[in-house]
């Protein structure tokens, strides 16, 4: 089954870039090749110069679901990474302290799971993720599971993180005043197969602010992405032949 | 930094693992083993102690009580042997565990000993300790039967699926018809036979004298109608194949000197019994009249037709024993043995070669002098 | 812990469990003695629980049991043990390999199904007659609940946990050791406590065909004697064997499946906040490092 079709796009360093659009539309199937998770079976995809064929030190995928081991702690599930690694030092459980701040869960280093709301959960899976050392952050919906507040909440900080750390970040979501909010970039794209419809710059300053939502240039670029993804730019009763491609 | 991928199904480290703790979890399986029981343990000084495998229809029991008494007095560490028991299992017959090398010299029946000859074994019975049978038939002492005539027409419980041949044999020679007979397995369980002969479901019981015996002890009166010829059939004879006895002679002429010194004990001294009985399986006391019934009758079991040759092989019993395989039949008329080849009566001379004051000089000492 | 030990049995607390079961036990008590008073069953099948209790008072008292206890409890925990060693020792290649699981699985269920019991006496003639062949025989009947389960256990890892492992690099035997180990764990335990109990049951089983020793030759030897109350004693012991057997294994479960139970995560996540205080404070202050560094740029 063809997941995603003729789907072609650059992402530059330090972007980052949201992709929007309904279910089935192949988003969480891009991110997971680009991961390295799945094998691709036309084209290529190359991170940071080099082909991308498994699963790499320097590309994270986070996922919906934070998977965090209920027998360790969050502190000994952020060390996750270094122990698969083989590279669990002094030094290594130092920046798990500091991640572990960084997202907001000083004092919580020794709870395990089952005490942590879904929320907290995924901040230390925020913080697994950056110990890695990643250089293209891959964000599968990260923050569905939870409550509205709360996720705008966890927004703002991923942006924080996303600027310390300058990571080229991909937020695939199908919320689109998020998608705006947060990105460079949306890359806005349709189901079965799945192919761009449209590519919109989000020329807002950072920091972002929540307030920017009530902004009219702001609700334009909602209005866009929604005709983005009801009319396809291509006919329809060409839809298999056209490409899409963006830049 | 991984950049190799890992090819195999699954670790061979995980597997290695894992089937090395099995291998050391049967090891510990099969390596422990029963400490020997019923037994004497090794010589003190001098001279290595032969050991000796023997099999009894029961665990450690007061019916058995030359291996209780044999231990406690010193006879088998005397005649230099160490005895190990291979306890008896139901649906194992005791001459296959001579087969399978699981024991050098079993308790049989008679029944199984001329089984396995008619079937082209080799076993010999060499030593037969109890001259009276321990299998019977047995009524309510209130009962109108009074022996197997009566028996027409009513109903019988029997030990186990085995007993009908022994019942069948019984009826075809009192003359009654065995088809106006019904017989209902009851098995052995005390409780269970008290309860369907008071009850009238059962008219008869076909056991074993250690089950009637402890019905009695309970108040639950019997009357034994065994008929005579049947009653004097060997209980327990001692089997053996002929190419362990060539190898293991010696062993086994000491482990039934032993014992024909023991059984002695029995026979005239019967507190000592008691009391090393009492010692040694003390779970068979807490019922204290079964406790003394049983050993009544164990006595009386090994009662030797004659006093100097414990243990001897009568041929004409065995006789009688072939006959009742052939009337009911379970053996083929054809298929007969020649009962004076099964039996091998040269050891019993040896066997009872021993001073029999001094014997019973040593139960006096153990028990104190009398 | 002592501490948590002595509220569990704080008089309150016990009392409020315990009323329930016992109103219960007074209840069945009480026809018990009423279904002997009036004869609807005899004396000489069902003794009364006094005698029971008195005899079993006695026979603890005496030396000779404690060798069949002992006798038991090694067979059953022997056979436990070699049970559950070759449950998991067949479950995880299953787990792991397709085709071993096409291979194992239909006679492990097999080996279920057929009675046991029937099986039993030709494995006393395989394996003699000493202690092995009880052994083995509660080993045979342990078997399967830990297979299964830990099979189970091993299929049913979280797939999400098992993408993650693969997105940070893991090895297979990483992801074995790390994640589907403990993952399974506690299913694999539900099937330890079922083995528990019977391979108790085994061993008893395998006493009745052919032993020297054991609880299950008391029983025999009792009944056969007409010691009815000694016999329904001993029963008495099997069952708090059991539940000794099952206790373990259930205080097993708390211990190394901890993060199923609030109270014990509760303790461990204290202990190890304590822990790195105390290191903290030797290694002098609060952490601090290089900031977070990207893999190929500065």
């Amino acid at each position: 089954m063809l997941a995603v079709d003729h789907v072609s796009m650059k992402a530059a360093p330090g972007e980052f870039v949201s992709i929007v659009g309904p279910s089935g539309c192949g988003k969480s199937t891009l991110l997971r090749l680009i991961a390295g998770l799945i094998p691709l079976s036309e084209g290529s995809i190359s991170v940071n110069g080099r082909e991308v064929t498994e699963p790499r030190q320097d590309v994270a995928l986070m996922f919906q679901r934070p998977t965090l081991l209920p027998w360790r702690t969050a502190l000994q599930n952020a060390l996750l990474p270094p122990k698969l690694g083989g590279k669990l030092d002094a030094q290594a459980e130092r920046q798990a302290y500091e991640l572990l701040d960084l997202v907001g869960l000083s004092g919580f280093e020794h709870t395990y799971p089952r005490h942590l709301s879904g929320g907290m959960q995924q901040r230390v899976a925020l913080a697994r993720l950056l110990m890695v050392g990643v250089d293209m952050l891959l964000l599968d919906e990260p923050f569905a599971a939870v409550d509205q507040l709360t996720r705008e909440r966890l927004n703002l900080e991923l942006l924080r993180v996303h600027e310390r750390l300058s990571a080229t970040a991909l937020l695939v979501t199908h919320n689109i005043t998020e998608a705006i909010l947060l990105a460079d970039r949306v890359v806005v794209m349709t189901p079965r197969p799945g192919r761009i419809a449209d590519v919109i710059d989000v020329p807002f300053g950072r920091p972002r602010e929540q307030r920017m939502v009530a902004e009219p240039g702001f609700q334009e670029l909602v209005l866009r992405a929604y005709s983005g993804l009801q009319v396809p730019l291509t006919d329809e009763a060409d839809t298999r032949q056209a490409g899409v491609h963006g830049t | 930094m991984q950049t190799r991928r890992e090819t195999r199904v699954f670790s061979s480290k995980a597997l290695l693992a894992v089937m090395a703790a099995g291998v050391v979890a049967i090891g510990a399986g099969c390596g422990s083993d029963d400490e020997e029981g019923g037994g004497g343990g090794g010589s003190g000084g001098g001279g290595e102690s032969q050991e000796i495998v023997y099999n009894l229809p029961t665990p450690p029991s007061a019916l058995f009580y030359p291996t209780l008494v044999a231990e406690e007095l010193g006879f088998f560490e005397e005649e230099g042997v160490s005895p190990k028991l291979a306890p008896a299992a139901e649906e194992i017959s005791a001459t296959a565990f001579l087969d399978n090398g699981d024991a050098d010299v079993s308790f049989a029946d008679v029944d199984e000993i001329i089984l396995a000859r008619s079937k082209g074994g080799g076993h010999q019975a060499i030593f037969s300790p109890q001259h009276t049978n321990t299998a019977g038939i047995v009524v309510p002492d209130g009962s109108d039967i009074q022996d197997m005539s009566g028996i027409e027409g009513k109903t019988v419980g029997l030990e186990s699926e085995d007993s009908t041949r022994f019942l069948d044999a019984m009826l075809k020679e009192a003359g009654v018809d065995k088809g106006s007979v019904d017989t209902a397995v009851v098995g052995t369980s005390g409780p269970l036979i008290a309860k369907t002969l008071e009850d009238g479901k059962i008219h008869a019981y076909v056991g074993n004298a250690s089950d009637f015996t402890a019905l009695s002890a309970n108040d639950v009166a019997l009357r034994n109608i065994t008929p005579e010829d049947v009653g004097r059939i060997d209980g327990n004879p001692l089997a053996v194949l002929p190419d362990t006895l060539k190898e293991k002679r010696k062993a086994i002429v000491g482990f039934l000197r032993a014992w024909a010194k023991a059984q002695y004990v029995g026979q005239v001294n019967r507190e000592v019994v008691e009391e090393i009985a009492r010692k040694k399986v003390p779970a068979e006391w807490r019922n204290e009249a079964s406790g003394e019934a049983a050993l009544d009758l164990a006595i009386t079991l090994m009662k030797p037709d004659d006093p100097k040759r414990i243990g001897d092989l009568r041929p004409d019993v065995w006789d009688t024993g072939q006959d009742v395989l052939v009337t009911a039949g379970v053996i083929e008329q054809g298929d007969t043995i020649n009962v004076e080849e099964a039996l091998d009566d040269s050891l019993i001379a040896e066997i009872n070669d021993w001073d029999r004051a001094e014997v019973e000089a040593a139960a006096e000492k153990y028990g104190g002098g009398s | 812990m002592a501490r948590r030990v002595l509220h569990a049995l704080s008089p309150a607390r016990l009392g409020r469990r315990l009323w329930p079961p016992l109103v219960f036990l007074a209840i069945l008590l009480g026809l018990w003695e009423l279904a002997l008073a009036v004869e609807y069953v005899s004396e000489s099948i069902l003794p009364h629980p006094k005698d029971i209790v008195v005899s079993f008072w006695e026979l603890i008292g005496s030396e000779f049991v404690w060798d069949d206890i002992g006798a038991t409890l090694w067979e059953s925990v022997a056979g436990f043990a070699l049970g559950a060693a070759l449950g998991l020792a067949l479950a995880i290649p299953s787990g792991l390999s397709p085709v071993m699981r096409q291979m194992l699985g239909p006679y492990a269920v097999a080996l279920q199904v057929t009675p046991r019991i029937a099986i039993a006496p030709l494995i006393i003639a395989w394996a003699g007659f000493g202690y092995s062949s009880k052994i083995w025989i509660a080993a045979i009947i342990a078997f399967f609940p830990v297979y299964v389960n830990a099979l189970t256990g091993i299929l049913t890892v979280d797939e999400d946990a098992r993408e993650m492992f693969r997105s940070l690099g893991a090895s297979r035997w990483q992801t074995f050791t790390h994640l589907m180990v403990p993952g399974s764990l506690p299913i694999m335990f539900a099937g330890l406590k079922t083995a528990a109990g019977l391979a108790l049951v085994g061993a008893v089983v395998g006493e009745f065909i052919s032993a020297e020793r054991g609880l299950g030759v008391l029983v025999q030897q009792f009944s056969s004697q007409l010691a009815i109350s000694d016999a329904f004693a001993v029963i008495l012991m099997l069952m708090f064997l059991g539940l000794l057997l099952y206790g373990a294994m259930e205080w097993l479960e708390r211990t190394t499946v901890f993060w199923l139970h609030d109270a014990r995560l509760v303790a461990r996540s204290r202990r190890r906040a304590a822990k790195a205080e105390k290191k903290m404070a030797r290694d002098g202050g609060v952490p601090s490092g290089p900031q977070p560094t990207l893999a190929g740029r500065r």
